[in-house]
């Protein structure tokens, strides 16, 4: 925790004479990480009625943030004004009644366009991908599946076209949405299926998939060999010179049950993946290494899929922290150390997806509702204290002044 | 914080949830709120100790504590604030929504929490909502996640009971369509009904005055009523009238008293007492209608209406009255009474117009042949009883003696004899007789002869403490009055011995509680002078426990049910051990009786 505190003055301007603080602003930033609490005054727009399964934010803007629910529903919040007290606005949605094609199932999988957000992507569990044009909100491509699919990822970099669709009875489908081909289909794992698929951060033809069986395979699409590298839980990365490293081996497993998450460090070189056995481990991605942290038990019941997000200091790669959805709470861990920051709660039913905001440096959750999370504590407490001083009220924020001063003892005990 | 607010604060939460009643004490929980009101350091002691008090597994516990709760979180921010970071606790604790978490008992006071709780929380969120972003989610979450009513905690929740409540509406709608059809169509064939009844009653009035032309103008619907049959008016229509003289006791209708009296040359009217009794007049003589070829289309015409009434208008009528009453049956809406109503004095019009149509024998044939068969059935069953109550002797039937005492030496013959045997090393015997060994055995062949007990028509009798008689039908013994022997109307044994054994039994059982712990004397002396002198039985047990005054209900406490006290009754030691021995000494007589087959078998081959 001390490393995320602000360091008092003294220490501040020693640590700039040695060159280890350069900016002032990476400081607040850090501070801000693991200082999150709940924007009281922030709402969104409420959409949904049902749970909502999964989220994505754009990444050119960092402002839309799509959100589909488990009745197949989407909707797009525009998360800009990130001041203290505002209302967020639905830009657009889909569903029964506002659009002919829409997904009829849970929604799996959202994806923004990784270049602009004028193209979305969209799976669901009625075993469709479609594919939307953002500024009309109209399907402009759509891909039927024999079998169920669980998840879709599409590489992060530039000029990347390529979706992978982890099926359920394990085979890995490539969609090249440039040509509209989906006939790539990699058998990387057991018929048990495959939970999840995720694109290396820097490189368009590496991915990681994570099957039922608990195992994750790190597969080149263009090598002909059905994956490169594939996690043991064995294999760890110690300084004991007696223990050697393990070669991986086909009984190689990462987690003892089926894959639920698996999220790469903005490094590049760790990868966190969380399993069905409640457990969530540090890799390295060039050798396939386990790091020795231990972030304890993290319940994982009745979520599919579970959405973790990583945030990491650019100019201190130790200062990173990721957010894990743990039931009803959203627990913060330093990912180096493994050591628990905070727990955030607010939530009242098991949280699915957390998605962190690289530029206005604040988290979303969603279990049946969407929440925000920032560093406002001191923010809020000074409106607060504002709101009750009564010279600065106005009108429109009266009835909130008033609740919130009211420490109100009934009249009748004055007088005894 | 001081020790002593902390320990008068811990007192006074645990006075008034362990309070047991439905409101709070208003003295302490002013006392409270005086003691919170000073600071917020207070208020979150007094926050803690309400979230232990609402982890007892007690609902009436619960419901005093979310009072308090519901009190202070309408005064206190910092309560407030409090309470929300954990509200997850308190639904789960106060509404148990969750299937693995619900309620404790007892359930009434657990309904009138759920109740409480979900109106208090409607409540605070009208209030609050604005300020507290936690409370909106909260509230949000029960509304769109539980689908909770928050006005109606009692109505079932979730995705079936929605299906349900579908279901009933439309159960409802096709039922109110039913009821619109079925009211039209009565009224369409209500007239037509009318109509019906009217011409039967025609032609009927056409028959009859057919019959006696003097009654032209009598109005055949009080028919009954005003026929009269009399002797002593012949004289007066003898000169026009020649039918008369056919019918052996002349019955003639009468228009009125006046006339009757005018014929009898009795002026003084009133004073007169004719009792004429209707049902005693021949009937046979009087309406037998003859069918002859002047009426035979009027009768065949009558016929034909007696069966449209009777066939097709009640039916229908009865098929509608059933809808109008699963109507009213589901709704108890006010409309369908006047149409019932309606039916049935449609009903009732039919039905009449049926009888007197019988009355005069004029319904088709049919009628009197479906009578026939049920009186055929009723002389039978009345022959057939008085055997049926002899049967108490246990008497064999013929199967029985077939099984039980037929000679089945031939059958075993059979069995013995080996001629399709082809071992060359035993030869198939060629005598035909039976070893005598065998024969022996066949004697010593045990066989179980299994009677059916006669009914039981006797009741054990013995008198009880409510002044009854017992009503168990045992029988030889009564569980609860042991042998059962001959009583007198009052229970009193007729037997003179045991009468006196019984009532010196009954005097004992009086004398073993001492005479001053006659209860109703105990009682007065309790209320003159609050000593309660009962020698208690509990006494011992008082003592080691003693505990702080609560008026909550005690859950451990089992409910005393028949079922109870049967099972106290049948599942005691003794009666296990018993009925354990009994079953035992029955399985080792039936394996003793298989070793001795067995035995005689080896022996004797």
């Amino acid at each position: 925790m001390d490393k995320y505190r602000v360091p008092n003055r003294a220490n501040l301007l020693r640590a700039r004479e040695y060159g280890l603080e350069t900016s002032f602003i990476h400081i607040e930033q850090t501070r801000r990480l693991a200082d999150f609490t709940l924007c009281k005054y922030r709402n969104l727009t409420s959409y949904h009625h049902s749970s909502i399964s999964t989220m994505n934010l754009d990444q050119s803007e960092s402002r839309y943030l799509l959100s589909g629910g488990s009745n197949g529903h989407i909707c797009c919040h525009d998360m800009l004004p990130s001041s203290l007290v505002t209302t967020h606005p639905i830009v657009f949605q889909i569903d029964r009644n506002s659009n002919r094609d829409h997904h009829t199932h849970n929604i799996c999988s959202l994806l923004w366009y990784p270049n602009d957000n004028g193209l979305f992507v969209t799976l669901g569990l009625d075993k469709k991908l479609k594919i939307w044009d953002t500024n009309q909100v109209k399907m402009v491509d759509e891909y039927e599946f024999s079998n169920f699919a669980y998840s879709a990822h599409m590489p992060s970099t530039a000029n990347a076209s390529v979706i992978a669709v982890a099926h359920e009875n394990g085979d890995l489908r490539l969609i090249d949405i440039r040509s509209g081909s989906d006939s790539h289909v990699i058998h990387s794992h057991t018929k048990k299926g495959i939970c999840l698929v995720k694109w290396f951060n820097n490189n368009p033809n590496l991915l990681a998939s994570g099957g039922v069986d608990g195992r994750v395979l790190f597969t080149d699409v263009r090598s002909s060999r059905a994956h490169y590298m594939s996690l043991d839980r064995d294999n760890i990365l110690t300084n004991n010179e007696q223990i050697k490293s393990r070669q991986t081996t086909v009984s190689s497993v990462a987690h003892h049950r089926g894959v639920k998450s698996l999220e790469f460090l903005p490094d590049n070189t760790h990868l966190l993946t969380v399993g069905a056995d409640d457990l969530m481990y540090l890799w390295n991605v060039n050798n396939g290494q386990r790091l020795l942290v231990n972030y304890g038990p993290i319940t994982t019941n009745n979520v599919r899929i579970l959405t973790i997000a990583c945030a990491q200091m650019k100019h201190d790669r130790t200062k990173s922290v990721v957010y894990v959805p743990c039931g009803k709470y959203v627990r913060v861990y330093d990912i180096l150390t493994g050591q628990r920051l905070t727990t955030l709660s607010g939530h009242l039913m098991p949280v699915s997806t957390c998605i962190y905001n690289r530029l206005s440096v604040e988290l979303y959750s969603c279990s049946d509702d969407i929440l925000v999370w920032g560093a406002v504590k001191k923010q809020q407490e000074d409106y607060e204290i504002s709101m009750k001083n009564p010279e600065r009220r106005n009108e429109a924020t009266k009835t909130l002044a008033q609740i919130l001063n009211r420490d109100q003892w009934s009249d009748d005990e004055d007088e005894d | 914080m001081n020790q002593l607010v902390e320990q008068s604060l811990s007192n006074l939460v645990q006075e008034l949830t362990i309070s047991g009643s439905r409101t709070l004490n208003e003295e302490k929980i002013k006392q409270l709120k005086q003691i919170c009101k000073q600071t917020d350091v207070n208020v979150e002691y007094c926050y803690r100790l309400l979230i232990a008090q609402l982890n007892k597994n007690h609902s009436e516990i619960r419901y005093s504590t979310f009072q308090i709760i519901d009190q202070l979180f309408n005064r206190s921010h910092h309560f407030r604030t409090l309470l929300l970071d954990d509200f997850n606790y308190l639904i789960d604790k106060c509404l148990g929504l969750n299937v693995d978490n619900q309620l404790p008992p007892p359930n009434q006071t657990a309904r009138l929490l759920r109740q409480f709780t979900a109106t208090s929380i409607k409540k605070w969120h009208e209030k609050f909502g604005t300020a507290y972003k936690l409370l909106d989610i909260g509230f949000n979450y029960l509304k769109n996640c539980k689908l909770m009513n928050f006005d109606n905690m009692e109505e079932p929740i979730g995705i079936t009971a929605e299906l349900e409540r579908e279901r009933n509406q439309a159960n409802q709608i096709r039922l109110t369509q039913k009821l619109q059809t079925a009211s039209r169509e009565l009224n369409e064939t209500s007239s037509e009904i009318y109509s019906c009844i009217k011409q039967a009653e025609n032609c009927l009035n056409l028959l009859v005055s057919n019959k006696t032309e003097s009654s032209s103008a009598i109005t055949t619907t009080e028919s009954d009523e005003e026929i009269v049959d009399d002797d002593d008016d012949d004289d007066d229509d003898e000169d026009d009238d020649d039918d008369f003289i056919d019918v052996p006791i002349e019955p003639v209708k009468i228009k009125n008293d006046e006339e009757l009296l005018q014929v009898l040359g009795l002026g003084t009217a009133g004073k007169l007492n004719i009792t004429i009794d209707l049902n005693e007049r021949p009937k046979s003589s009087l309406f037998n209608i003859e069918m002859t070829d002047d009426n035979r289309a009027l009768i065949e015409n009558l016929h034909d209406l007696y069966r449209q009434l009777d066939d097709v208008y009640l039916n229908k009528i009865q098929s509608w009255m059933n809808i109008f009453i699963q109507v009213q049956q589901n709704s108890n809406e006010q409309q369908t009474s006047t149409v019932i109503k309606r039916a049935i004095d449609l009903k009732n019009s039919i039905q009449s117009c049926l009888k007197m149509i019988e009355n005069y024998r004029l319904a088709p044939k049919r009628t009197v042949v479906t009578q026939k068969p049920g009186k055929i059935s009723q002389v039978k069953t009345v022959t057939q009883s008085p055997p049926q109550e002899e049967t108490t002797l246990p008497t064999l039937t013929d199967n029985e003696i077939q099984y039980f005492f037929h000679d089945d030496t031939q059958v075993l013959k059979r069995t013995f004899k080996q001629n399709d045997i082809e071992n060359p090393f035993v030869r198939p015997t060629e005598s035909n007789e039976m070893p005598e060994s065998l024969q022996y055995s066949l004697l010593m062949h045990k066989r179980t002869y299994v009677s059916e007990l006669p009914a039981i028509k006797w009741k054990c009798r013995a008198p009880l403490d409510n002044n009854k008689l017992c009503e168990r039908m045992d029988r030889y013994k009564c569980p609860f009055h042991g042998r059962i022997i001959a009583r007198d109307e009052q229970g009193q044994a007729a037997d003179e011995k045991i009468r006196k054994h019984e009532e010196e039994q009954q005097l004992a059982r009086k004398r073993s509680r001492p005479e001053w712990q006659d209860p109703e004397m105990l009682e007065d002396i309790r209320l003159a002078t609050g000593v309660d002198l009962r020698m208690s039985e509990a006494n011992k047990r008082k003592k080691k426990k003693k505990k702080i005054e609560s008026g909550l209900t005690e859950l451990g406490i089992e409910e005393n049910t028949v079922r109870k006290r049967l099972e106290k009754k049948l599942l005691n030691r003794a009666s296990v051990k018993r009925i354990g021995a009994a079953l035992e000494a029955d399985e080792r007589r039936r394996n003793e009786e298989k070793f001795h087959h067995q035995f005689n078998y080896s022996l004797n081959n």
